[in-house]
C-alpha cells in the first residue's frame, strides 16, 4: 500500500485529544444533592476510574473515527492483481505516437516532415533489445493502434 | 381523591384509608387539607368525649386573655360583671406548639420520589391538620417555623381569626438554609409559660446528644414532647447503579459515595440514628413517630391522637 500524502498521519497526534476530553469530564461530572451526608460515609475506593469506564465505547467510537479520517486525507493506493508482472520487466516498452495529419506534409530542410518522422519510428522500432516489444499510435482527426 | 384498600384498626370498625399525601397536595388550600386530613381520621375512631367530638355543655372557666371571644357567655357577663368561658365535653385545655423545622434539607432538588411529597409540603399537610383539630378541641395552638434562624413565631391562641392566619403563615413557608436547634428550642422555651405540648416536625439530621442538651430543658419545665420524624422513602433506600458525588443540601459538602456502601452500611446507621433519636424522646417522657412522605396522613395523625391519649 502507498500513501500519496503520508503527512496527514501526523493528525494522529490528535487522537490525545478526545482522551484528555474524556478524562476532563470524569472529573467535571455535576454532584447530585441529597438531603443530608450526615449518615453517608466517603467510598474508600477511587470512584473516578469507575466513572470513565462508562464513556469508553463513546471514546473507542471518537478514535476511531478520527483515525479513519486520517488515513483518507493521506489517500492511501492499494496495489492491484497482476501488477507484480510489470516491474518483473526489465526493458519498456516502445509506443511511438506519430502525427499522419496534412500538416506533417510540409517541407523541412529538402525532406517532407512526415518523411523525417517515419525515419525516426523505424529506427525505434530497429534498435529495440531482444524481447522489447513495440507499438505505433497514428494521430490526425482519429488515433489508430498499430501493432503487428 | 383515590382510595387504597380497606384496613381495619378497631375492633368491629372499618377504616378506609381516603387521604393520600399527593391527592391532598392537589387540595386547593391548606385549610381544606387540614379538614379533609382531621374529618377522615375521625371517621372510624371511637367517639371519644376527650378529643372534642361533642358540643355538649360541662362547665364555666374565668376567662383568660387569649381565648376566643366567642366562647364568652355574655348572659353570665351580664348578670355578674364577670367574664367565664363556656366549657365543653372534649374541650382538653391544652396548649399545642408546633416547631417545623423549614431548613434546605426539607425539600432538596431531585426529590421527592415517586408518589411521595417533599417532606416540607408533608410537615405543612400535619401541622395544618394539627391546627384544625386543635381549633376544634379550643385547643390554644401556636406556631415556630425555623432553620438557621427564626423565621415565623405566632404566640399559641384560640382565637379563630387569629388560629386561621396559622394556615397562610403554613402556606408561605420554603425550605431554605441550615439548622439551628439551640435557636429555635431557646426562642420556645422563652416564650411559653403554661405547660404545652410541643410537636417538633422535622428530619433530624443531627447528632441525637446535641438536640437532647435542648429538649432536655424543655422537657423539665414540664412541656410534652412529641418528635414527629418525616424521611422521604427515597432517603431511606438510596439506590445508586454507580459510583456517584453527592452534595449536601444544607452545608454545600460534597463526597463521593458508592452503591455498596449505600446498599449495606448506609440502612445500618439510619436505623441506629433511628433508634437513639426515639430513646432520647422516651427518655424524657415524650413520644416518637416516624413518618415517610408517601405515608397516608390519617394514619400519622392517628399516631398523633394516641399520643394525645396518654397525655390529655
Amino acid at each position: 500500500m502507498l500513501l500519496v500524502s503520508a503527512a496527514f498521519l501526523a493528525g494522529l497526534i490528535f487522537l490525545g485529544v478526545p482522551w484528555w476530553l474524556h478524562r476532563l469530564s470524569a472529573h467535571a461530572s455535576e454532584p447530585r444533592t441529597f438531603s443530608s451526608l450526615f449518615l453517608m460515609r466517603p467510598s474508600e475506593a477511587p470512584v473516578h476510574m469507575r466513572r470513565k469506564l462508562q464513556h469508553l465505547w463513546l471514546l473507542a467510537l471518537r478514535l476511531l473515527l478520527l483515525s479513519v479520517a486520517c488515513f483518507a486525507f493521506a489517500q492511501p493506493i492499494l496495489e492491484l492483481a497482476g501488477s507484480a508482472d510489470i516491474e518483473a520487466t526489465s526493458e519498456p516498452d516502445r509506443v511511438i505516437v506519430l502525427d499522419t495529419s496534412l500538416s506533417m506534409n510540409r517541407s523541412g530542410s529538402g525532406e517532407r516532415a512526415f518523411s523525417e518522422a517515419q525515419q525516426i519510428a523505424r529506427e525505434l522500432v530497429r534498435t529495440l533489445p531482444p524481447g522489447g516489444r513495440a507499438a505505433v499510435v497514428t494521430v490526425d482527426n482519429r488515433i489508430e493502434l498499430n501493432t503487428p | 381523591m383515590t382510595t387504597t384498600p380497606v384496613h381495619t384498626l378497631a375492633p368491629g370498625r372499618v377504616h378506609q384509608r381516603l387521604i393520600e399525601p399527593t391527592v391532598l397536595a392537589q387540595l386547593a388550600t391548606l385549610e381544606l387539607v387540614a379538614r379533609s386530613v382531621v374529618e377522615g381520621t375521625l371517621v372510624g375512631l371511637h367517639r371519644s368525649p376527650t378529643f372534642g367530638f361533642s358540643q355538649e355543655f360541662a362547665e364555666y372557666r374565668t376567662y383568660m386573655p387569649g381565648d376566643d371571644l366567642r366562647y364568652i357567655d355574655w348572659n353570665v357577663y351580664a348578670r355578674t360583671d364577670k367574664t367565664y368561658i363556656k366549657r365543653f365535653f372534649g374541650d382538653t385545655n391544652c396548649q399545642l406548639m408546633l416547631l417545623l423545622d423549614t431548613s434546605a434539607s426539607m425539600d432538596p432538588p431531585e426529590f421527592p420520589s415517586p408518589g411521595a411529597v417533599s417532606k416540607i409540603d408533608y410537615a405543612r399537610f400535619f401541622s395544618a391538620a394539627l391546627v384544625y383539630l386543635a381549633a376544634r378541641q379550643h385547643d390554644a395552638v401556636g406556631l415556630l417555623a425555623f432553620n438557621e434562624g427564626i423565621g415565623v413565631y405566632r404566640r399559641p391562641v384560640t382565637k379563630a381569626a387569629t388560629v386561621r392566619t396559622l394556615y397562610h403563615e403554613l402556606d408561605g413557608l420554603r425550605s431554605a438554609g441550615g439548622t439551628d436547634w439551640q435557636k429555635a428550642l431557646e426562642h420556645v422555651q422563652g416564650r411559653l409559660r403554661k405547660k404545652s405540648l410541643l410537636v417538633v416536625i422535622s428530619d433530624f439530621y443531627t447528632e441525637p446528644d446535641d438536640l437532647a442538651q435542648v429538649l432536655l430543658g424543655l422537657a423539665a419545665r414540664g412541656h410534652d414532647l412529641l418528635l414527629v420524624h418525616v424521611l422521604d422513602p427515597g432517603e431511606r433506600q438510596v439506590q445508586l447503579k454507580t459510583a456517584a458525588t453527592l452534595r449536601d443540601a444544607e452545608t454545600g459538602e460534597v463526597m463521593e459515595v458508592s452503591p455498596d456502601e449505600l446498599a449495606t452500611d448506609y440502612p445500618d446507621r439510619l436505623r441506629n440514628h433511628v433508634e437513639a433519636l426515639k430513646k432520647l424522646t422516651i427518655g424524657m417522657g415524650g413520644h416518637y413517630l416516624q413518618v415517610d412522605t408517601d405515608q397516608p396522613l390519617d394514619r400519622t395523625l392517628s399516631g398523633y391522637l394516641r399520643f394525645r391519649a396518654r397525655h390529655p
